[in-house]
């Protein structure tokens, strides 16, 4: 997979340049996201973004075209013979703006902005350019001189088509004049032949360019159902004096949701990763996709229990069960055929409930709320999306970032740094041993399965209270052997790695804490195999 | 419709509080053990209304202690204070991992 994204370092935000990477998707899903597994192969200096990113990544897919039509020989030292690897493009990630860039489509706000290309036509303001991807009618779009279409049934939304977008192509390169590429840019979505026609192995143009699980379902829908809640003025400008019944996070009701999710983060365990920051003060300043992912996704029905009116809750937690569903790394077909029906049904009753057919809400309708529709689709094509997704990407620029030491030569010292990963990776690759081992921490034990103790631990024999001794004699009254050991000399141990790469606290440590700053790790959920001999 | 206690009682999924781990040796092998405190059933009314997203229950502390194998043990949670109910928390899992899996059944009759 090709991973391409702008990066912003320093806080200023000046420092914008491009990173790409190669990710290996023969490696297992737990190991090609690490960063000695992945490629690195350019950095694109700022402070302006690329005119021309496709010249950037030509010599990288030059090479790979030709690997790709010659084979790379690879040693195969169990059968003592080398061999010809023929490598396959699977996927092409990208932010929006690179991806309307390397799929040589017209961006969001056209006609047929899907990102997937999926050629779902939108609706424009009477005197607007800009499209939104509606499914109902506006009042008084009857007579629209572009967008008089009537409704549009959510079952059966169009998917992205190789042979429609060939012919489409087609359409628009044969085009004899500038007002007719124009017309036909317009009704295609497409612009120009994309870099990637070029590259002989390769997903079908264009469902090799997936949807991005980070963008548009975290950061910018996110930002659009806050701007709603909280009635911001770039939503909220032609109707002032309708009274919005969904925009209830404004004045002090706004400044005390912002405290409840603040307090929230040291609830939250550690491997949560960024603790959603006090949304009221922040939301609006870098507030990072994690934040948005762990605040709304996670915290959101909770937070905003009683806060947003009821049937305005109960619809967005229809989007937040089909999120948590579709990030999964392991998703039932139940589970995705569930997902579908509930974002399909949240996508369908967003134009109800907001939009309600007002040509001034039109602009609610973003390209985000649309690509919702697709979700659920992409899983059963591609699975797990969130292991094609941009997170890797935002790691690597993270572990970049952190390598940049010194203020000075920001660019050649990235490139540097990314070549440096790039030669370390590479002989860590020919050499394993090379590579940093890795070691249970001292004084664990290993318990199999995955499963690790971890201290501190007890010195002296646990003196335990009454209700403990009770639970330890109901659970191994029947276990078997029991009657052989001494149950009641009990050493306690404070921690517990498991299987997912978490590690489970304790409330005896814990609580020994002294700064209310930290995080919570003792709540686990356990599958009850005790419970059910009761 | 299936409503999450009653599947409980099949698949046992119960969110609770570790005091500490330990293990004990038999026939040889160490197995690792936990003395967990049993947070209550989550509240029908809220998940219901939240379209299983909202998962709220009761802190109980000391009253109901149980022994868990470690292998039992899923995942680490939050169980972050509920406001609107006091003495109870909500529960977050960590997004990515397996959600509780809930038997989700529609109702059709939210408007």
């Amino acid at each position: 997979m090709l991973s391409v994204d702008g990066a912003q370092f320093y806080k200023n935000k000046q420092l914008e340049c491009w990173i790409y990477i190669w990710i290996i998707v023969d490696l297992s899903p737990e190991n090609r996201y690490k960063i000695r597994n992945i490629l690195p192969r350019g950095v694109i200096p700022g402070p302006n973004s690329p005119k021309n990113i496709e010249s950037f990544l030509f010599p990288g897919l030059a090479h790979v075209s030709a690997l790709q039509r010659e084979g790379l020989p690879i040693g195969d030292g169990f059968n003592r013979r080398r061999a010809l690897a023929f490598i396959f493009l699977l996927l092409v990630l990208a932010d929006a703006v690179a991806m309307a860039e390397l799929t040589g489509s017209v961006g969001h706000h056209g006609l047929k902005g899907c990102r997937l290309l999926c050629g779902f036509a939108g609706r424009n303001k009477p005197k607007g350019s800009h499209y939104y991807p509606t499914l109902l009618r506006p009042h008084g779009f009857e007579t629209h001189r572009t967008s008089s279409h009537p409704d549009i049934d959510i079952n059966t939304l169009p998917d992205p088509d190789p042979q429609q977008y060939q012919s489409d192509l087609n359409d628009v390169i044969s085009s004899q004049n500038k007002t007719e590429h124009g017309r036909r840019r317009l009704h295609t979505r497409i612009c120009k032949p994309s870099i990637f026609d070029g590259i002989p192995r390769i997903l079908d143009l264009p469902t090799c360019f997936p949807g991005n699980l980070m963008h548009q379902p975290v950061i910018n829908l996110a930002a659009l159902l806050l701007d709603l809640w909280c009635a911001r003025p770039d939503t909220h400008d032609a109707d002032r004096d309708s009274p919005w019944p969904w925009a209830v996070l404004t004045g002090d009701v706004w400044l005390e949701h912002g405290k409840v999710v603040a307090e929230a983060a040291s609830y939250l365990p550690t491997s949560f990763g960024r603790p959603p920051r006090n949304p009221q003060e922040k939301v609006s300043s870098g507030y990072k996709a994690w934040e948005f992912l762990n605040y709304l996704y996670g915290e959101g029905p909770g937070v905003l229990y009683g806060v947003l009116p009821e049937l305005y809750y109960s619809h967005f937690c229809k989007l937040v069960w089909g999120i948590r569903i579709i990030y999964q790394h392991c998703i039932s077909h139940d589970q995705i055929l569930v997902a579908h029906k509930l974002l399909l049904q949240w996508c369908l009753e967003f134009e109800i409930l907001y939009v309600q057919r007002n040509p001034d809400h039109l602009h609610f309708v973003c390209q985000c709320v649309h690509s919702i529709t697709h979700l659920a689709k992409e899983t059963y094509r591609l699975g797990p999306l969130s292991l094609s997704s941009q997170w890797t990407m935002e790691r690597v620029i993270g572990y970049f970032g952190s390598l940049l030491q010194q203020p000075s030569k920001p660019f050649q010292n990235l490139a540097a740094q990314a070549r440096r990963v790039a030669h370390v990776n590479t002989m860590v690759c020919m050499w394993p041993e090379l590579g940093r081992q890795e070691h249970n921490p001292l004084g664990s034990m290993d318990l199999g399965n995955g499963y690790l103790l971890l201290g501190p631990k007890d010195t002296d024999v646990h003196q335990m209270s009454l209700t403990e001794r009770t639970s330890l004699d109901d659970f191994f009254s029947d276990y078997p052997d029991a009657v052989k050991i001494d149950l009641h000399s009990v050493y306690r141990w404070g921690r517990l790695r498991i299987p997912v790469e978490q590690t489970a606290r304790s409330r005896w440590k814990e609580m020994e804490r002294s700064s209310n700053m930290t995080r919570t790790d003792r709540n686990v959920k356990v599958r009850g195999l005790v419970l059910g001999r009761v | 419709m299936l409503t999450i206690s009653q599947i409980l009682h099949e698949n046992i999924i119960r969110f609770t509080e570790v005091k500490f781990f330990f293990f004990k040796v038999f026939g040889g092998v160490p197995n690792g053990f936990a003395i967990v405190s049993l947070y209550s059933p989550p509240n029908e009314h809220l998940l219901r209304l939240s379209h299983n997203t909202l998962i709220v229950c009761g802190y109980q502390g000391e009253q109901d202690l149980i022994v868990v194998h470690i292998e039992s043990i899923l995942s680490v949670v939050a169980m972050i204070p509920f406001h609107s109910i006091t003495g109870s928390c909500y529960m977050v899992e960590k997004i990515g991992l397996d959600v509780v899996d809930t038997d989700y059944c529609d109702d059709n009759d939210e408007e």
